[in-house]
């Protein structure tokens, strides 16, 4: 018994250290500009010493907050550029990439082993390799400088399949078969079947999606030349201490839907997997 | 002789996975034969110049460099990253739901926006920054992590970090797969706990052990970005990795070497993609 | 459950949030949008493109479409210095009064503001001095409307304003308008602030108390008012039968007849609203136009009116405002043009009235259909951070090119958090992809890199050219010469020079004795509050990086540990002698990336002249500042170049290329050649001096009349007052002038990278680092940067 104990209070300890981070942003951004200055003093004025953060603020103050929330106007219009842009991008993986995940998983055709072995790499070379060659294409389109500049390339990210195909591998042939036997059509299958039972994969794969997507820096950067498309994740991609304050409150304010999103993913994650594991 | 037939499976199969395939094509391989092509080519006049960017480029000092420090942080995180995530998903499980909380609590740090992670890093690391203090105070010695050979070390702790959190749900998913009948079945015959894991889990973490091992190498390669957020174009020589380099190269606009470097790396990926295919050969 | 507990917390966040954008989407235009509805431009200070759809006289784009107003600058009668008024009469005439040789003048014109004839009134009779007139205005029927002060009771303090009434013919009465007493209580008499007549010849003031009154033109009675007494009127106009009030909250109408306040304009006020963010201070004095001037349309209920983006037209309860004249390509967008007004003139043209360099300008727009809407050729320059003498240069070249069409790219426009590496990644894409702009400002670039890499095309035909008409400072232009192609050049230059005491400046011959020479001044003198003037990392960078970069690399490929390691020392110990401090609050100067160009520094002669310096250190930019250096050489100070680490060393300034991948190299390398050119380089405000010989002996003359001596003052942390009257230098003065010019031939070092990484280094020195340390991190730096190449 007390070596659970010590396992569990071992597990605890390193999850709070982990998350103790984010409560530095979060402290930060309640912190006045006052406050902020003193506790940074060491870093940015060589004011000797160390950093010492309070981790409850001495002066709590929703002063950032209102300055963000209610005083940048521009702050909301890269929101919901944010949202368009994420949004669109899910959607699109989900339409577009769940189906070939599923033929990739279920279907044996020819070069079906060098496509995927394509998509494997193709995820995985960086952006700046790439930037250049892809502003060509998106220029070719006339995406440039548009949304769909960015949302387009990004539906087709193959990262998503790459996720989706682990899980759908998990669908138990038998009932595949047994359903095309009762004469179910390959697209009634996967309908009806492989979205269900894939769905702790799919929702993985969206969820990291939209964290990949929600901070996504430098396409938006190199494409939209207009500061009026721009997403949240450009609103300090420069972060100077010397604007702690606001920084640390756009931090929280752009972390918070992603948490949201967690939240709610986490609970059909779940789900999903233990639908999978039941399989058996 | 083979008749090349598409049966009809088949072809329902190249069906779901087409217009993906397009996409891909158009988006993905055609900027990627693009850089191909220019690695071949000067520049900015672009003139045919065979493999000699190849050359320049094995030559230059900075790209031997990056390429090294690319290689050892891959080695050294993604074991790293596989054995302690799969320690704490193997700990979590093991407590079932009393302890689910502590899911989100890892997975937390992904959540979180790259220039944030900046942000909190240089709070932390900076030389009079937070763990400084805390190490003054526990009586030991401040250590400059950002110019220093430390700096590497504050990298593989941002990648582990941030992505031990999805690793350990990726795991989890795995383990739950195993039927809890097998391991009653084994604790019948008397199996201790170390042979349950050694003899059961593992083997059956295989297809998982894929997975995760591709993600995580997908992932390192995403830490580029707090390490250009925080150490800026010129790091310290230990953080110093081939995307610094591809960014300074685009900079310069040497197009010719960041194009056949880019070629380069993709062909190292395509082979250690290999490699993981044939250790871990999946079930067709 | 822990579930449900999240997922109640997750929809409550959510929901907040949601509140929060929905509360702030009214709001939610970005900065630098002029406003949903308009067709207007975006700001001169963002992407700096003006002109766009929307026009009334048709845009087809490129030369499609035909029919543009056409600006002619009309001559105004001899001695005219400043126009009070313009006005359209009934009958069709124009009348003007303005202020010159005589105290008011007054005109006529048959043909629309071609030309102008006299007309006399009448005032002797009446006995008023004329030098006392405050203002004029004409009414639609021709009579004149005068208000003036009494001389001995402005010397008293009271601005009492009295009035007078001229009808067509001339004769004039005195009209005594009873104002009522100001709301303020003060002792002081009320008087009358701004004057306008109606369309029907309805008389409009506006008093001190901020009321508007109408009064009858017989008696001088007032007939109606309209207060608002929480406003500051800044300016208002009678449009139709409406009165136009602006002030800080935007424009509202209010209808004459009743008083009643129309509708609120949404469409206009979001454009005005832009406008003043563009200019937050009235005495914006970057651009012409400091506020609106309004003026009626036909139709009764509709208003024209101008900025430096073009002419404009509103119709009252209209959704959209209309752009009419396209300002990128005519003075509208000058920035020494100040419009003080606008009318119309004959069916369809327009009249603009002001000042340009002091001197009173009209100018005349009017439809021509014989001319393409837009110029056939469009030119792109593209320049990292806004420049007021680009602009000029834009301007005037336009001028005199009509046919092109020219917009100004900005890098960083410094509101939208966007650093130089970013700026200069998307110009890199955007050149290699072939959609670069034509013309680059290489300024804040490593110009290295796009000479190297064949990115720019080969000026030395251009070059020729120039100096085969003017004369060019070869060493100069021919800075960044390389295999024998000249791909970019400084269009004027900086020459870095110290001023200070004779005897001690004898031992100043590089940057070591110059460091000696500060320290032994801060011994000599330890409570002189400064002794170069410059406190801040910034400040001292900018002089002494540039004198000492070209010692750092040795073969263009190692760097000199030595040479940096003196470098270092030497700003620690300036710093130190100057006591120097980061001041609290000022660290604009490091920010990872940079944003801060900084390229030059000019002379600090204020403080030198009020002793809050011991020497000098800077770059001469202009003739000005050297008539000043001579002036204080011929008082017995001495001035010399400034030696760091190397002599001989130049600020380029507004280095220019042209784009090899662009297709309008012709007219790309026409630009250049016009920047280059005599016109342009005689320009008092070119930022440095010029590299055009006709220009530089243009630029001998003394541009101050002669009965005016120049003078400055200064006033420093002693209280005491120094003055010092400037001589105009001498031939021979000039002539050591251009033999400096002559004699300097390295282009200071333009690597952006070694300068950051100098830069965030010498921040950490300042701070109390240790000379060490940071030049083994720049080297550090430099060295990785090196191993790239």
């Amino acid at each position: 018994m007390g070596k659970k104990v010590l396992i569990a209070g071992a597990l605890t300890a390193l999850g709070f250290v982990i998350c103790y981070p984010v409560i530095y942003l979060i402290s930060g951004s309640f912190m006045g500009n006052g406050e902020l200055g003193e506790g940074l003093s060491p870093i940015l004025k060589n004011g000797g010493g160390f950093v010492a953060w309070h981790v409850i603020p001495l002066f709590p103050t929703l002063k950032n907050f209102v300055e963000l929330l209610l005083d940048s106007p521009e702050f909301f219009v890269m929101f919901w550029n944010s949202v368009k842009i994420t949004a669109g991008v899910l959607a699109g993986q989900l339409i577009l990439g769940a189906p070939a995940a599923w033929g990739f998983a279920k279907y044996r055709f020819p070069g079906r082993k060098l496509l995927f072995g394509l998509y494997v790499l193709l995820m995985i070379l960086p952006f700046q390799v790439m930037m250049l060659s892809q502003y060509l294409v998106l220029d070719e389109l006339h995406l440039l400088n548009t949304h769909l500049g960015i949302i387009l390339p990004a539906v087709f990210s193959t990262f998503p399949v790459f996720i989706m195909v682990r899980f759908f591998d998990g669908v138990p042939d038998q009932i595949l078969e047994s359903a095309k036997i009762d004469g179910a059509g390959a697209f009634q299958i996967f309908w009806s079947i492989g979205l269900p039972l894939g769905a702790g994969g799919i929702i993985s794969a969206l969820v990291l999606s939209f964290l990949e997507y929600w901070n996504l820096v430098e396409q938006p950067l190199t494409f939209l030349k207009d500061p009026a498309l721009w997403p949240l994740s450009l609103y300090l991609p420069n972060i100077d201490l010397n604007d702690a304050g606001i920084a640390f409150t756009s931090s929280v304010v752009t972390l918070i839907p992603a948490v949201l999103v967690f939240f709610c993913g986490q609970e059909y994650l779940e789900q999903g997997i233990v639908a999978s594991a039941v399989k058996e | 002789m083979k008749r090349f037939r598409i049966r009809r499976g088949q072809r329902a199969g190249i069906l779901f996975v087409l217009p993906s395939l397009l996409g891909v094509a158009w988006f993905l391989l055609l900027p990627f034969l693009d850089v191909v092509a220019r690695s071949f080519l000067g520049a900015v006049n672009g003139e045919w110049v065979g493999i000699s960017n190849y050359q320049t480029i094995f030559s230059n000092e900075a790209f031997r460099l990056a390429a090294g420090n690319t290689v050892k942080f891959a080695v050294v995180c993604i074991p790293l990253l596989i054995v302690i995530s799969l320690l704490i998903s193997v700990g979590l499980t093991h407590f079932g739901r009393k302890l689910g909380f502590l899911k989100s609590a890892f997975l937390l740090p992904m959540a979180i926006p790259v220039a944030s992670v900046a942000l909190i890093w240089r709070l932390l690391f900076h030389s009079q920054g937070i763990v400084n203090g805390l190490m003054e105070q526990l009586g030991g010695n401040p250590v400059d992590w950002m110019n220093s050979p430390a700096a590497f070390w504050v990298l593989v702790l941002t990648y582990l970090w941030k992505n031990v959190g999805y690793d350990v749900i990726l795991w989890m998913a795995g383990l739950s797969a195993i039927p809890y009948s097998i391991y009653e079945a084994a604790e019948v015959d008397g199996a201790g706990s170390w042979k349950c894991f050694t003899k059961i889990t593992l083997p059956n973490l295989k297809p998982t052990l894929y997975t995760i091992t591709v993600l995580s190498f997908l992932n390192s390669f995403k830490v580029f970005r707090e390490a250009y957020l925080v150490g800026g174009a010129y790091p310290h020589d230990s953080m110093y990795l081939m995307q610094h380099l591809f960014n300074n190269w685009y900079r310069d606009l040497s197009m010719d070497k960041m194009a056949a470097a880019a070629v380069v790396v993709a062909v190292v990926i395509f082979l250690v993609m290999l490699c993981f295919q044939r250790i871990w050969a999946r079930e067709d | 459950m822990k579930g449900f507990g999240k997922k109640v917390m997750a929809l409550f966040l959510g929901t907040c949030l949601l509140f929060g954008a929905a509360c702030s989407n009214g709001e939610a235009e970005p900065a630098g949008n002029g406003g949903g509805n308009t067709s207007a431009a975006g700001s001169p200070g963002g992407a700096g493109t003006s002109g766009n759809a929307g026009t009334s006289a048709g845009n087809g784009g490129g030369g499609q479409g035909m029919g543009r107003f056409v600006e002619t600058e009309y001559s105004l009668p001899d001695g005219v210095e400043y126009m009070m008024d313009l006005r359209l009469l009934e009958d069709g005439t124009l009348r003007m009064a303005a202020i010159g040789t005589n105290p008011l003048m007054l005109y006529s014109s048959k043909d629309e503001g071609k030309s102008w004839e006299p007309v006399e009134i009448s005032m002797e009779q009446l006995g008023v001095d004329k030098t006392m007139i405050q203002s004029a205005r004409w009414s639609p029927s021709g009579q004149l409307f005068i208000i003036y002060m009494n001389q001995d009771e402005v010397m008293a303090g009271n601005m009492k304003t009295y009035c007078l009434l001229f009808d067509q013919k001339g004769t004039g009465k005195e009209l005594t308008i009873d104002l009522p007493p100001l709301s303020s209580g003060s002792g002081n008499s009320n008087r009358i602030s701004d004057v306008h007549f109606a369309p029907d010849g309805g008389l409009y003031i506006v008093d001190v108390n901020q009321t508007i009154y109408q009064i009858d033109l017989e008696s001088g009675k007032i007939l109606k008012n309209y207060a608002n007494p929480d406003t500051v009127v800044e300016t208002f106009a009678v449009i139709g039968k409406n009165l136009l009030v602006k002030t800080e909250d935007g424009v509202e109408f209010y209808d004459l007849e009743t008083g009643k306040s129309l509708a609120r304009q949404e469409a206009l006020n979001e454009y005005i609203k832009a406008f003043d963010s563009r200019h937050p201070s009235a005495a914006d004095v970057s651009t012409g136009v400091s506020d609106y001037v309004y003026t009626a349309g036909k139709d009764g209920n509709d208003l024209y009116f101008c900025d430096e983006t073009g002419l404009y037209h509103y119709t009252l309860d209209g959704s959209v405002v209309e752009q009419v004249i396209d300002g990128g390509l005519n003075s509208l967008s000058s920035t020494t043009l100040k419009v003080r007004g606008l009318i119309r003139s004959g069916e369809e043209g327009f009249l603009i009235f002001g000042t340009e360099n002091s001197k009173a300008k009209l100018i005349a727009f009017n439809f021509d259909s014989s001319v393409p809407t837009l110029p056939g050729t469009e030119l792109t320059v593209y320049a990292l951070e806004d420049n007021t003498s680009l602009r000029q240069a834009i301007r005037m070249y336009q001028h005199d090119n009509p046919d092109v069409y020219v917009t100004l790219e900005i890098g960083m426009s410094g509101d939208d958090g966007v650093t130089a590496a970013d700026a200069i990644r998307t110009l890199n894409t955007n050149l290699m992809a072939g959609k670069g702009p034509d013309v680059l400002i290489l300024d804040g670039m490593t110009i290295g890199n796009y000479v190297e890499k064949g990115m720019l095309t080969d000026l030395s035909d251009v070059i020729g050219e120039v100096s085969s008409a003017d004369g060019l400072f070869e060493n100069l232009v021919n800075a960044y010469q390389s295999d024998g192609k000249v791909m970019a050049v400084p269009v004027c230059v900086m020459l870095p020079m110290i001023l200070g005491n004779a005897d001690g400046l004898g031992s100043v011959t590089d940057l070591k004795t110059l460091t000696a020479y500060v320290e032994s001044l801060r011994q000599k003198n330890p409570d002189a509050p400064g002794i170069c003037g410059t406190e801040t990392v910034d400040g001292l960078l900018r002089w002494m990086y540039g004198i000492s970069s070209a010692a750092w690399l040795k073969d263009g490929n190692i760097l000199d540990e030595a040479a940096l390691n003196e470098f270092f020392d030497c700003l620690k110990r300036i710093s130190e002698a100057e006591k120097s401090q980061i001041p609290a609050g000022n660290e604009s100067i490091i920010t990872s990336g940079g944003g801060n160009l900084y390229l030059s520094y000019n002379m600090d002669l204020f403080s030198y002249l009020g002793g809050d310096s011991l020497i000098c250190a800077g770059q001469m930019d202009s003739f000005q500042v050297f008539a000043v250096l001579e002036t204080f050489r011929s008082q017995g100070d001495a001035y010399q170049s400034l030696n760091g680490q190397t002599a001989g060393v130049f600020q380029p300034m507004l280095t220019v290329g042209v784009n090899a991948k662009g297709d309008q190299s012709e007219t790309a390398k026409g630009f250049v050649k016009y920047l280059l050119g005599k016109d342009f380089q005689s320009n008092e405000n070119l930022g440095g001096l010029p590299v055009n010989r006709a220009a530089f002996d243009a630029g001998k003359k003394n541009p101050f009349p002669s009965d005016l001596t120049p003078s400055m003052s200064s006033m420093g942390a002693s209280g005491e007052l120094k003055d010092l009257e400037i001589q105009w230098p001498s031939e021979n003065s000039f002539a050591e002038l251009q033999k400096r010019m002559e004699s300097v031939n390295i282009p200071a070092d333009s690597n952006q990278v070694i300068r950051e990484a100098v830069e965030a280094e010498a921040k950490n020195l300042l701070e109390g680092g240790s000379v060490a340390d940071a030049v083994q991190n720049v080297i550090k730096k430099v060295n990785l940067y090196l191993s790239e190449q």
